[in-house]
């Protein structure tokens, strides 16, 4: 009885344990057919959500190419720095995190902080751009969460301020902004490559992956460019400009130094400059690139291009003599003055000594018809085409308003506004010939792998703007004779060199209204050397020096070419011609 | 396993195999914790390695399976021969664990991770050590259960004095565990009733006490109002994936981007920040997410045969004592495991369950290994000749001596 009873006891037992086990057993079954469905019901929902959440791109930046001189000195170059950013939602210890950053990146933890808490993105904080690899690493060893690292390419230049304003500037997301930078940025950034990538929440990519719409990219590096300038002439001008400038206390100056034969321009020069660097630190008027955006009244230095039409129109003939009225001269209303007074010069001393009154009788005798044609012939009043962004035309008035007035004024350098760049290649047509060249500041184009792309050698005329005869004439007998001479512009010469150029003195007119400001001069030199064989032209041009001092653009910018020309000659391996010529 | 001979072959495999589906457990929640605490660039064996997921998760691993052993050889069959010590250790592990228990609720002594009050903690604080009582609370529930229940024989049959003396020692239990972790006093109300069952009540007198065990559920309910929004709305984790479905998606993905294969061990992307509870509750997850549908079921299987060593153990058990700790704590284990994976599968709400074993640990595995130590020690005892040590046996055979009957038939 009682075996019965313990065996049925047993039996309810048994059965239970059994039904429990099959119960948690069909249970099993259960979740296997859950999982299952979630692989293939449930799938394309979540495969979507998987995709849009961890699915990334990453850019794979391009490397900006290199800006090099002639010689192949770099001149700007891109090294890879790193920028820390914040995601402000996955940080957890904001002040020890704060403190661990500020550690590394030397910056005050409590900054830190605040810039952390007052950032209007709830996810993305720029914390501090630009730092070096070994910080990089250090932040990435820290493995602070939220805090992100960033590969940036920032632009360098080496040089610092020298040619600042002709390489120009790079914006920090590696765009060109001004200068060659954005004449060639499309050249130079080459082309950014992207990959897919899956990237964990704290957007640090994990793996590569890869998308059927949009496949990977490689990045296209970005080719390079040769200048034409020369470092080690640039330095040669750049140290005399500033020289000067600053003897004079002058505001501002251009130097500008070219090759006649080619147009090749060796060294380009503004003062004051900037160190593009830390473009931000400095003024805008500063990263100007005054030798192609200055707007002067050439004042005498002009006079070398009328004078050499009035030549090659046989209006005046070479050593005529000429009236200059002893210092003064009315014509109509308008009295005219010579700085010393003169009676009979022949037409070389007309050139040499400056006169105004006889420039204005030639200017009287090829009239304002071929005296226009000549100014627009010797490039004036258009951009030379140099290839540089923001260039000046220059300003020459419209034909139809010239007066009487502007026959006597524009022989003079006056009533026409130039630039620099103009200047020295109106100058260079009469050295080269009496061709007119393009002036140029790139060299060649190479590709990301130094390879020659495209080449600019050899001269690119643009016209013929004198007789060959004529043009020798003014380089051998007349430009030379004005720094042979016994005026200011003897500070031009060069021991060993013959040296031929024009002076020139202008008065500025006030920035923002009519008339001129009185004491405000520009004073110029432009010259080349050797004479039988030009090498080297230098424009030099200074603006507001102090009259106090001096203002004569032969004693402001006539030693500045001199020293430029007697550095630069032997760098460019020209023999002295005479030992006899001397300083 | 270098064991006497004299157990029964059949009885000895089915102890062996038991300890080594546990070991292959520990193993998977080895590999798994250690995938799915690997970051970008942690470097994973040096100094201090003892201080990651990984390093201590190994200690624990190494600490579970020498009391796995330990309890299966030797403890397990003194604790099962002797009643009076049995019956000591029991009632202090009784007050011990209801201290704890309600010392973990208690601000100041009880530790908050999670959100949750649920922790001790001892030892210097640099070693981080503490222990969930509800752990502690597992073990003790089915040993002491089990030496309830056996004891009370056919008198189960009873409603007032029968079943419920056990219901309020379950109720107890449930409660005190309940006011932190509604999942694990789920878990201890669904064994404790099992074994009431198993032990012999009417189905009908359990139907009765599901009314007031639904009202305190429901209070407890009252006293969190979020376990209601996770109990009626984790099925509209669509509605607001990043917020309170985000768990649940999250997992989701994990398991969906595993598909069939895996992406290959260390290959998770879930475990790279999106994942929450990435080595604890959810390691599941991570583990499907690396080896796909056939390394999820795999470890489906592993439970499902520890289930079945454990219900041939509870079958083939001499004595309702054995047959009902052996029944508890395959159920204990089995049962949370089901729960985990219905968790990390979005099948169920949302509870903070490990997943036996596999999680991260230390108090779990070592409160399992002695549960599953003594379910093997059950196990082995299953056929052991009584002429042994049968005096010993007496008193218990005395009183219900069908087992042996029962087999011999």
């Amino acid at each position: 009885m009682e075996t019965n009873s313990a065996a049925a006891w047993n039996r309810r037992q048994r059965r239970a344990v059994i039904a429990l086990s099959m119960f948690i057993g069909f249970g099993s079954i259960a979740l296997a057919a859950r999982l299952a469905h979630i692989n293939t019901g449930m799938y394309p929902r979540l495969s979507a959500l998987r995709q849009s959440q961890y699915s990334g791109t990453s850019l794979v930046p391009a490397r900006r190419g290199m800006i090099v001189d002639s010689c192949g000195r770099v001149l700007a170059g891109s090294r890879d720095l790193y920028g820390v950013f914040v995601d402000p939602s996955l940080m957890e210890n904001l002040e020890l995190s704060a403190q661990k950053l500020g550690a590394i990146l030397q910056e005050d933890p409590g900054q830190l902080e605040h810039l952390i808490r007052s950032t209007t993105s709830r996810r993305f904080c720029w914390l501090k751009h630009r730092i070096e690899k070994v910080d990089a690493q250090a932040i990435s060893q820290a493995d602070i969460p939220g805090v992100g690292l960033q590969q940036e390419s920032v632009r360098h230049y080496p040089t610092e301020q020298s040619m600042a304003q002709v390489l120009g500037i790079v914006s920090a997301d590696g765009r060109g902004l001004e200068g060659l930078e954005t004449k060639y940025d499309a050249w130079l950034r080459g082309q950014d490559g992207r990959v897919w990538t899956v990237h964990d929440t704290r957007r640090r990519p994990i793996r590569f992956s890869d998308n059927r719409q949009s496949p990977n990219k490689s990045a296209r590096d970005g080719g390079h460019i040769v200048l034409t300038l020369d470092s080690a002439i640039q330095g040669f001008a750049e140290d005399a400009l500033a020289r000067q400038v600053t003897k004079f206390e002058a505001k501002s100056g251009v130097s500008i130094a070219m090759d006649p034969m080619t147009g090749d321009v060796l060294a380009m020069a503004s003062f004051p400059s900037f160190d593009p660097n830390s473009y931000a630190e400095h003024s805008v008027d500063f990263r100007r690139n005054r030798a192609l955006t200055d707007m002067v009244e050439p004042g005498s230095t002009f006079k070398s291009f009328i004078g050499s039409t009035a030549i090659a129109e046989g209006v005046v003939q070479p050593g005529e003599m000429i009236d200059c009225h002893n210092g003064l001269h009315v014509i109509g209303r308008r009295k005219l003055h010579d700085s010393h007074p003169y009676g009979m010069l022949s037409f070389e001393d007309v050139i040499a000594k400056s006169s105004n009154i006889a420039m204005a009788s030639l200017g009287q005798k090829l009239g304002n018809d071929r005296l226009y044609q000549a100014v627009r012939r010797f490039g004036f009043g258009q951009p030379t085409g140099i290839g540089f962004p923001g260039e000046a035309s220059g300003g020459v008035r419209d034909f139809a308003t010239w007066t009487s007035y502007s026959t006597c004024s524009i022989p003079m350098g006056q009533e026409i506004a130039v630039t620099p760049i103009q200047l020295i290649a109106a100058f260079c047509a009469i050295a080269n010939d009496g061709i007119l060249l393009k002036p140029r500041l790139v060299r060649a184009k190479l590709s990301p792998e130094g390879i020659p792309v495209e080449e600019f050698s050899g001269p690119d005329p643009v016209r013929r703007v004198l007789p060959s005869s004529v043009a020798d004439y003014f380089v051998r007998t007349v430009l030379t004779g004005v720094v042979n001479g016994t005026t200011s512009a003897r500070n031009a010469r060069v021991a060993g060199y013959q040296v031929f150029g024009k002076t020139g003195t202008a008065e500025l007119s006030y920035k923002d209204r009519a008339g001129y400001e009185p004491g405000a001069y520009m004073s110029a030199f432009v010259g080349a050397a050797p004479a039988d064989d030009p090498r080297i032209a230098v424009l030099v041009m200074i603006q507001y020096p102090n009259p106090k001092i001096g203002y004569y653009g032969g004693v402001v910018s006539g030693p500045a070419v001199s020293e430029i020309l007697s550095a630069a000659l032997p760098y460019l391996g020209v023999e002295p011609e005479d030992p006899a010529i001397d300083q | 396993m270098t064991i006497e001979s004299n157990y029964e072959p059949r009885a000895e495999s089915t102890a062996t195999g038991i300890i080594l589906v546990s070991a292959a457990l520990m193993g998977v929640g080895l590999v798994a914790v250690g995938s799915a605490s690997a970051g970008l660039k942690a470097p994973i064996f040096g100094p201090g390695f003892l201080h990651t997921t990984l390093g201590r998760q190994g200690v624990f691993v190494l600490m579970g399976l020498a009391t796995l052993l330990a309890t299966a050889h030797l403890f397990g069959p003194r604790f099962l021969n002797s009643t009076v010590w049995r019956r000591r250790i029991m009632w202090i592990l009784f007050v011990v664990c209801v201290a704890s228990l309600v010392a973990a609720l208690i601000p100041g002594i009880g530790v908050v991770r999670n959100g949750a009050r649920r922790w001790l903690h001892f030892g210097p604080a640099g070693l981080g050590l503490g222990f969930q009582p509800s752990e502690l609370a597992k073990l003790v529930l089915i040993v002491f259960m089990a030496m309830f229940l056996a004891r009370r024989g056919e008198k189960l049959t009873r409603f007032w004095t029968g079943v419920v003396p056990p219901f309020l020692l379950v109720a107890l239990f449930a409660l005190l565990v309940g006011v932190e972790d509604f999942g694990t006093a789920a878990l201890l109300a669904v064994v404790g009733a099992a074994m009431i069952l198993v032990a012999g009540a009417n189905l009908r007198h359990l139907a009765i006490l599901a009314l007031p065990t639904s009202a305190a559920f429901a209070y407890m309910i009252y006293l969190r109002p979020y376990r209601w929004e996770r109990l009626v709305g984790f099925t509209n984790f669509w509605d607001d994936p990043q917020g309170k479905g985000y768990h649940a998606v999250q997992s989701l993905i994990g398991l969906s981007s595993g598909g069939w294969l895996g992406l290959g061990l260390g290959g998770s992307i879930q475990k790279h920040g999106y994942l929450p509870e990435r080595t604890t509750d959810f390691v599941f997850s991570i583990w499907y997410e690396e080896t796909g549908y056939l390394g999820g079921v795999a470890v489906i299987l592993l439970f499902v045969a520890l289930l079945y060593l454990g219900a041939r153990a509870a079958l083939a058990a001499r004595t309702p004592f054995e047959r009902l700790l052996a029944i508890g704590a395959t159920l204990m284990v089995t049962l949370q495991a089901m729960i985990n994976i219905a968790v990390v599968t979005v099948s169920v709400p949302t509870k903070g369950i490990a997943l036996p074993f596999v999680s991260a640990g230390g108090s779990g595995i070592l409160f399992l290994s002695i549960a599953v130590g003594l379910l093997a020690g059950v196990a082995l005892r299953g056929q052991y000749s009584p002429s042994q040590d049968g005096l010993e046996c007496a008193e218990t055979l005395g009183l219900h001596p069908v087992t042996i009957t029962e087999r011999g038939s």
